[in-house]
């Protein structure tokens, strides 16, 4: 090869190099961002509609967020105990594990301090950045003060969350660009008063329809700003809190008079509940004032677990001999058990709530192991075979003196039909079998066996999250909608705005008209029962057993006169008439004489929340009413065996998370100290 | 190559014939060496099995002169002798090889950087699952750890952690290539690689710039050779058995622990009583109120068989091998046939290769095919073409998948089989079998769950590399290289409505796609020449690299076929599906780099290098960078004062200094994406859109490193003994973190550039022949490293970082925690303490776990009482390898390890389930006991369980190998040229280890032992 040819050659290849030829354009190393958008669009007219709906995910959160809801709304309250599964047991008991650092021990499944506080702290930031940008990008006025409303009432909406679970927090009411870490506590008085500011500015610039079903309205910032209102009222701020408490309850009773002039009640208590599939006729009940809205038409990437707590309330059923998890029965987390409170709450007999609140009987539902329960019965010396879809499982609330059962292992006991039977022996005089597996709360040496230890996953389940339209029997993502809110709640905000300004009769007024709701009416049939597993009915995905049989141990009776062995009837209840401050209802006077009031006043309160119970037992409302009117303590000690030895008053609030304490800096730039941390913590954790 | 001697048959009166044998140290015949009279022409070559004749003229002063390349000259005088054998030492060359650096080769003598190089020989020492495994112990300052799993990576480190939350994995280029996508190297088939080179140091790997900060592995496959052709086959066949460090209780001990566990749990604070036996005093009506033992009536009714008699008689209760259910002998076969061959125009190497790996967990399999083809055509001699394609395809057959499970599913088989109780039996007496043996519905029934969930994984990688180079003006050449790179991955999973994964409900099914496409051009013009005592080299570079990934997956429940697997997702209706996803991800990189080379005399060696880089997904005005490195070197030997020490073979200074950087940020950073979300109202739904959790923070940068590097390489006694002491320190700046936000901003996260951390060590490589008498010989590869990482500030200079753990002047990955200093004792004193620290809401209690009131207040807290209590990456790694031959036999042994590090090993209870291992635990006859007290409840558990840390420093003997080359005059006769059989033992066991239950490596309580038989032929 010539020079002269190398030459060029060499030349070329330095022009090559000197270009960069693979990289001929000047923009190579641009970053297109081209599967997403990003936060510039929040200027934009379309990026604020969008953001003013994303807001509603975060009422999504508190239901989709695993088991938050139920630990610090349900736990270490007077309605429910620890089941089987113990994940929660730091939440009731306020062990020690109970600290700004909840620690993995041992299951991860345990709702760590923080999570509540992110999830609330995350709602707060989209609101506040609605806010910031709502101005500059919306002129048309309406729609302005449309999403002012809808940002206002998720600030409220989260904060009021924040305030009642951990007192006083940080006032955030900007969005942040940015690391920002200098925060401190605002006073409890300036948290709440931010809050009924916030929900002032929705009530105002809500609309008074409901533009769509799950979409705010005026009704909903009423219903919670008198919630809020009451807040203030309560117990927990009496230390500051008298200046506002006549022009607020006033103003409760105003508020709450126009909600409930909307919404009527619905017809019979266990029409809420009654759930055959995602946005079926019970979450479109008058009814219902704001729910949480879950569906089968999302998408999957933002619904995660979907509405979780049809998990957390339910016994199991599944290792039963004849039964197998079904999509009717749920999965059985029993990280709730119900306890002896609920079966003295309720008058039993009269009413209705319980037994629509309560699943007492399950159907057997596995073909594939029902041949170890047939056998002879040795007290009556019948053959039993059992089918699918005979009663499989049955608890019994009867009352102590019930001497129809005996222990079979005991001596004198009435022995079972074969070992595979569980619980006691009960020749069922409805179904004319011995049903295999029976659970009474009394036996008849008087002894509570639902109490004992050995049947800690044996209990009636709460029903009212049962979810039968799941795809799957594993499947966690539960599509009922979550209440928030109700009239019947609404008519007890108003009853206990009247007692708290002495008007105990017209307080009973307003109560009674929820309690005739609640009483069993003329010609109903009080063993009828239904909840949402009724939903697996129409859910194509249900499995069916090798005989093309839906797997499905749904029954459609309670145990209303199994417990309670009485003829059957269809006379209406009555538990209305007659009650007056003096003489409340005997269930009622027996806990007011256990928990020791005297007081009008106090009875009238104990009354009220007891009420709420009876009503909205399981909602996740209890916490939060119990430790706003510090109730908390002595009924957490006198009906949750588990709170017993270790609750206190520093536990009317949670501890700051260590998360944040952390995290944060002093407005020098430097991290807080182990003394600054603690003395911004919580007293007394 | 040899040269030609002619032998002269003149044969005079004094002449006299003689014979003999020219071997290597090793015994093993020399064909084709050389035997010549010394000053004469008149010479010899050896025949194939090293004898050789040659007729001497005067033999009484004749001297016989044997040479072979590679080997020292050896004169013999012939004397009255006629027939003389010879033994040739092996020549010390190790100075003269030629070792790959980033963009070249050098010599090794005139390397400056940190470059350590891992031969074939090395690499296929014993068979492995992928290279990383064979690199482990290899090189001084690489911290590899190893997986149990057949086809999954362990980890690698080179010179511990410098960054926080940017990755600290290496750079791999194979065959100058650059990869961009996951992994890369693990699809090579280790019998293809030539060398590998660990770039260690600033210095060498500057020259990668933004990517050298965690060190780069050079990877050469093994191309053809001028005039030789060679067909070798080389296979092992492996058999792998489990090894348990520990076992789990059994029936006596489990029900002994279990009582205690409700005797603790029957504590009535109310009135300070426990209702329960202690677990000491068994009662069969004790047993039969504990929940536990009666849940389930098969399991029940077994343990009532131990209370046949009158008292308890744990030896009566049946037990099931649920362990032995899961785990089976495993079998691994890997085959490669290569060839090679070259003339002077066309060099050419091609292999196939097969790996079948099964794993000792039922389910778990991992099969490689590979092929290989390295092709480079001189047409011209001014020019030359290559081209190398490495295919490779895997299949990883996962195993149990705990993928679309509940939070209630272990994660892997043995897991599940351990956490059954010793009492729990498969099948009732019906023979049906039990869904939850024990009754918990967490435990649950393993048998043929193998056959129930599976998790399959395929790769295709096709990674090539293409070059034209050109030989332009004296000591001018211009190369281009084309690297291109595609992957496609599968990972399907399945799991049947019997699987415990699915907890019976409805069959489901995923599966994702990945398509990975990358691309490197590189212009590189280099320059070489020498002027007298000047040598001087000169490279430049202009590169440009791009990456694309594209992915989608989808998921559903209700698979009504099992063979449809993953495959016909379609027939499920739009409610079952569950997931459902679509990607794109792209990233550009583009660089200039300068290199020079300068050497004078042969004594001082100077390299400066400086590159600069763009990068992406860095922010606008902070894309790029530059990125500069110079290090001399200085050959001691080459003085005059040391020429006339004739035992030192080579001494050489390095000091080296370089800047690199790391930009592993997540794409899109810089962007402030937001989240799209489908909000429902009531059946109907709505676009909304919300914030991610992490703020974007629009002046990311790049992390940069800049280290010092100061090394001796020697080598002594003929390079008996060799080897490398290095030392060095670097310090990185703005470091790219994840940093904790306060949630109160709405946001949990950012990353941002802000502190510095240091990290400093030293790396010893020694290689010494210990022995070499007549047959025998005894040589030792040693390779030690220290080394130790500290913050030095971080987001508000020397202000700690509580939040994520980070404290200043402390090693980045650290435990922080709450100090357990021993057991609560029923002990006036203790009881004291108990009652003070209870009253501020502790609840301790005799048995209980001690852990230090750091600040005496009688208050546990976490902003008071947690401390540091230790590192968790070793500061220590160390690699030994044994190597014994005599005649055609070797033995080697590989010892390796990691020491001076912690592990949090668990609570070490957890009263629960089955899977407790035997251990030490606290009773009120047992006070000194290891562990606190059982307990029986889930969340009842002890506070402070997590709080058991343990040095975990360990050093195993990985493998002993035991090999025979058969003599050639044997094989000879079968016209093959070389036959290696050898036989191993992986694994063998543990030599030292402070945790004394469980092979820290691995973190499980058992182990793999293999062993493994192999063949190497060459025809």
């Amino acid at each position: 090869m010539n020079k002269l040819l190398k030459t060029i050659l060499a030349i070329w290849a330095i022009i090559l190099i000197v270009s960069g030829i693979s990289s001929c354009t000047e923009d190579f190393l641009n970053e297109e961002l081209k599967t997403q958008r990003n936060t510039e669009y929040f200027k934009t007219p379309e990026g604020i509609a969008d953001l003013a709906d994303g807001l509603y995910n975060n009422y999504r959160s508190f239901f989709m967020g695993r088991e938050q809801s139920v630990s610090t709304n349900q736990c270490g309250t007077d309605e429910f105990i620890v089941g089987g599964d113990q994940a929660q047991q730091t939440w009731n008991d306020y062990n020690s594990n109970l600290g700004s650092i909840v620690p993995n021990v041992p299951t991860t499944n345990v709702t760590k301090t923080y999570e509540i506080w992110d999830m609330m702290y995350k709602a707060i930031s989209d609101a506040n950045m609605l806010l910031a940008n709502v101005d500059a990008a919306i002129t048309d006025a309406d729609k302005n003060k449309l999403y002012k409303a809808e940002g206002s009432f998720l600030r409220a909406f989260s904060y009021f969350r924040l305030v009642q679970q951990y007192g006083p927090v940080v006032l955030k009411l900007e969005p942040s660009s940015g690391v920002e870490r200098y925060f401190v506590r605002a006073t409890k008085e300036a948290c709440v008063n931010q809050i009924i500011e916030d929900f002032r500015t929705a009530y105002v610039g809500l609309p008074v329809a409901e533009p769509a079903e799950g979409k705010l309205y005026k009704d909903v910032a009423a219903h919670f700003l008198a919630k809020a209102l009451l807040y203030r009222c309560s117990e927990i701020n009496n230390d500051w809190n008298s200046s506002y408490k006549t022009a607020d309850l006033a103003e409760i009773i105003t508020l709450t008079d126009e909600v409930i002039a909307n919404h009527p009640l619905a017809a019979d208590f266990s029409d809420i509940f009654a759930y055959t599939g995602p946005d079926g006729p019970n979450e479109r009940l008058p009814e219902v004032i704001f729910a949480a809205q879950f569906s089968s038409t999302t998408t999957v990437a933002n619904d995660g677990n979907g509405n979780y707590n049809h998990l957390l309330f339910l016994s199991v059923y599944q290792t039963l001999p004849g039964f197998v998890r079904d999509i009717a029965g749920g999965r059985e987390y029993q990280r709730c058990r119900t306890n002896e409170y609920a079966y003295s709450v309720f008058d039993l007999e009269n009413d209705s709530r319980f037994w629509k609140s309560f699943k007492t009987k399950a159907n057997l539902n596995n073909i594939s192991n029902l041949a170890t329960l047939n056998g002879t019965d040795p007290n009556t010396n019948t053959a039993v075979t059992y089918a699918q879809g005979d009663l499989g499982l049955i608890y019994i609330i009867n009352k102590a003196g019930d001497t129809r059962f005996t222990d079979p292992a005991a001596p004198g006991g009435t022995p079972k039909v074969k070992s595979t039977h569980n619980g006691v022996y009960f020749n069922n005089p409805v179904t004319g079998k011995p049903t295999p597996h029976v659970y009474p709360r009394y036996l008849a040496d008087g002894s509570g066996f639902l109490k004992l230890p050995v049947n800690v996953s044996r209990f009636p389940a709460l029903s009212k999250w049962i979810d039968g339209s799941r795809p799957a029997v594993a499947a966690t993502a539960g599509r009922r909608d979550g209440i928030y809110a109700r009239v019947s709640e609404t008519y007890l905000i108003k009853a206990e705005a009247l007692i708290r300004q002495n008007k105990y009769d017209e307080a009973i007024t307003v109560m009674n008209i929820v309690r005739a709701r609640a009483q069993f009416k003329n010609g109903e049939n009080r063993s009828a029962y239904s909840d949402g597993g009724a939903a697996v009915l129409s859910n194509s995905n249900a499995p069916l057993n090798k005989d093309g049989k839906l797997i499905n141990s749904y029954c459609t009776s309670n145990s209303y006169y199994e417990s309670l062995d009485i003829p059957v009837t269809t006379a209406v209840s009555d538990i209305t008439t007659g009650i007056t401050p003096a003489s409340l209802p005997a269930v009622d006077e027996a806990i007011i004489t256990t928990l020791g009031y005297a007081s009008d006043y106090d009875r009238m309160m104990c009354f009220l929340l007891n009420e709420r119970s009876r009503e909205l037992y399981g909602e996740l409302f209890r916490w939060e009413d119990l430790a706003r009117t510090k109730t908390l303590i002595d009924r957490a000690k006198t009906f949750n065996e588990g709170s017993l030895a270790a609750i206190q008053d520093k536990h009317y609030v949670r501890p700051i998370p260590q998360t944040f304490l952390d995290a944060i800096y002093n407005a020098d730039g430097k991290a807080l100290t182990a003394d600054e941390k603690a003395a911004m913590q919580n007293p007394g954790y | 190559m040899l040269l030609m001697f002619f032998s002269v048959s003149a044969i005079g009166q004094n002449a006299r014939t003689i014979t003999g044998k020219v071997t290597d140290s090793g015994g093993a015949a020399l064909p084709g060496a050389n035997v010549v009279v010394q000053g004469t022409t008149v010479g010899v070559q050896t025949d194939i099995d090293g004898n050789y004749t040659i007729t001497v003229q005067d033999p009484s002063s004749a001297i016989l002169e044997f040479s072979f390349i590679g080997y020292t000259k050896l004169q013999v005088p012939v004397g009255n002798q006629s027939k003389v054998d010879a033994v040739l030492k092996e020549e010390y060359t190790g100075i003269d090889e030629i070792v790959v650096v980033g963009y070249g080769t050098q010599k090794k003598s005139d390397i400056t950087g940190s470059v350590v190089s891992v031969s074939n020989e090395q690499i296929t020492a014993r068979p492995v699952n992928n290279v990383f495994q064979a690199l482990q112990g290899k090189a001084a300052g690489v911290d590899i750890t190893t997986s149990l799993r057949p086809g999954t990576l362990g980890s690698i480190s080179i010179r511990g952690a410098r960054s926080l939350t940017a990755s600290n994995s290496p750079l791999y280029v194979v065959d100058g290539i650059p990869i961009l996508s996951n992994s890369g190297i693990e699809t090579l088939n280790e019998q293809d690689i030539e060398s590998i080179e660990i770039l260690k140091d600033a210095s060498a790997t500057a020259i990668y710039g933004s990517r050298g900060a965690n060190g780069v592995v050079l990877v050469t496959t093994k191309r053809g050779t001028d005039g030789q052709f060679h067909l070798n086959y080389s296979g092992t066949l492996t058999n792998e058995q489990m090894i348990w460090r520990s076992q789990y209780m059994d029936v006596a001990e489990f029900m002994e622990f279990s009582r205690w566990g409700a005797y603790y749990a029957s504590y009535d604070a109310k009135t300070g009583l426990y209702s329960r036996l202690p677990g000491n005093t068994p009662t069969l009506t004790n047993d039969a109120t504990i929940n536990y033992f009666t849940a389930e009536p098969t399991a029940w009714q077994n343990i009532q068989k131990g209370w046949a008699g009158s008292t308890w008689d744990p030896s009566l209760v049946e037990t099931f091998d649920w362990l032995g259910v899961v785990t089976q002998p495993a079998y691994t076969q890997e085959h490669t046939l290569s060839a090679s061959g070259g003339t002077k125009n066309m060099k050419a190497y091609g292999s196939i290769g097969y790996l079948d790996n099964q794993g000792t967990t039922k389910g778990q399999e991992y099969r490689r095919y590979t092929v290989r083809t390295n092709v480079e055509l001189n047409p011209r001699e001014w020019i030359t073409f290559g081209a190398g394609i490495n295919g490779s395809w895997q299949y990883q057959d996962y195993g149990q998948s705990a993928t679309g499970g509940s939070s209630n599913v272990t994660g892997d088989l043995i897991a599940a089989a351990a956490r059954i109780e010793p009492y729990s039996l498969p099948y009732d007496e019906d023979g049906n079998r039990i869904v939850h043996p024990g009754g918990k519905a967490r435990v649950w029934n393993v048998i043929d769950e193998w056959k129930y969930s599976t998790n399959q994984r395929e790769t295709l990688r096709l990674l090539g590399s293409f070059f034209t180079e050109v030989k332009l003006l004296k000591g001018l050449r211009y190369r281009l290289n084309f690297g291109p790179d595609f992957r496609f991955y599968r990972n399907g999973y399945y799991n049947d409505s019997r699987s415990i994964v699915r907890e019976l409900s409805a069959a489901n099914a995923s599966v994702s796609n990945t398509k990975d496409f990358s691309y490197t051009i590189d212009n590189l013009l280099y320059y070489d020449n020498n002027f007298g005592a000047h040598n001087i080299g000169v490279t430049l570079l202009q590169t440009a690299s791009k990456w694309t990934s594209e992915s989608s997956s989808i998921t559903g429940q209700g698979i009504e076929v099992p063979s449809q697997l993953w495959y016909n997702i379609g027939s499920l209706t739009s409610s079952q599906l569950s997931g459902w996803s679509s990607g794109l991800s792209e990233r550009q990189l583009e660089s200039y780099m300068a290199r020079v080379n300068y050497n004078y005399n042969n004594k001082y060696l100077l390299t400066l290098s400086g590159r600069w880089d763009g990068a992406s997904q860095l922010a606008e005005g902070n894309k790029w960078a530059f990125f500069p490195s110079a290090a001399i070197a200085w050959r001691l030997d080459q003085e005059n004062f040391l020429k006339g020490v004739a035992w030192i073979d080579q001494l050489k200074l390095r000091l080296g200094f370089g800047t690199v950087g790391n930009s592993a940020v997540d794409l899109y950073s810089t962007k402030g994406a937001i989240t799209q979300l489908t909000v429902p109202f009531g059946s109907s739904t709505e676009t909304g859109y919300t914030l991610t959790n992490s703020v974007a923070n629009p002046d990311l940068g790049w992390e940069r490193t800049t280290q010092y590097n100061l090394a001796v390489d020697f080598a002594v006694l003929e390079g008996r003994i060799n080897g490398t002491i290095e030392a060095y320190r670097s310090s990185t700046s703005d470091l790219l973190l994840t940093v904790a936000l306060p949630s109160v901003t709405g946001y949990t996260s950012t990353i941002a550039n802000v502190g510095e951390t240091s990290n400093r060590g030293i790396d010893l490589t020694i290689n010494a022949n210990l022995l070499n008498v007549s047959d025998f010989s005894w040589d030792i590869n040693a390779t030690a490293a220290w080394q130790r990482d500290k913050i030095e500030s971080l987001m508000n200079g020397k202000e700690d970082m509580v939040a994520n753990n980070w404290f200043i002047g402390e090693s980045i990955g650290i435990i922080y925690d709450y100090e357990k200093v021993g057991i609560w004792q029923d002990t006036p004193q203790d009881q004291e303490e108990i009652t003070l620290l209870n009253a501020n809401g502790s609840q301790f209690a005799p048995g209980k776990i001690k852990v230090k009131d750091q600040n005496n207040d009688y208050r546990i807290d976490g902003n008071y009482d947690r401390v540091i209590i230790g590192n968790t990456s070793p500061r220590w790694t160390i690699g030994l390898t044994n190597t014994f031959n005599y005649k055609g036999i070797d033995l080697s042994m590989f010892i390796t390890g990691r020491l001076k590090y912690i592990t949090g090993v668990g609570q070490g209870l957890t009263g629960m389930y089955g899977d407790q291992r035997k251990l030490d635990y606290w009773t009120p006859d047992n006070t000194d006991a290891e562990y606190q007290r059982p307990f029986m409840s889930e969340a009842g558990g002890d506070t402070y369980a997590f709080t058991y840390y343990k040095d975990d420093s360990w050093i195993k003997i990985r493998n002993i190998s035991l090999g025979y080359q058969l003599p050639a005059n044997l094989l000879n006769k079968v016209k093959i040229n070389s036959l290696r059989v050898f036989a191993q033992i992986q694994n063998a066991g543990m030599l030292w280890s402070n945790n004394n239950f469980m092979d820290s490596e691995y973190g499980t309580l058992y182990y793999n032992r293999g062993y493994v038989f192999g063949i190497n032929v060459g025809f």
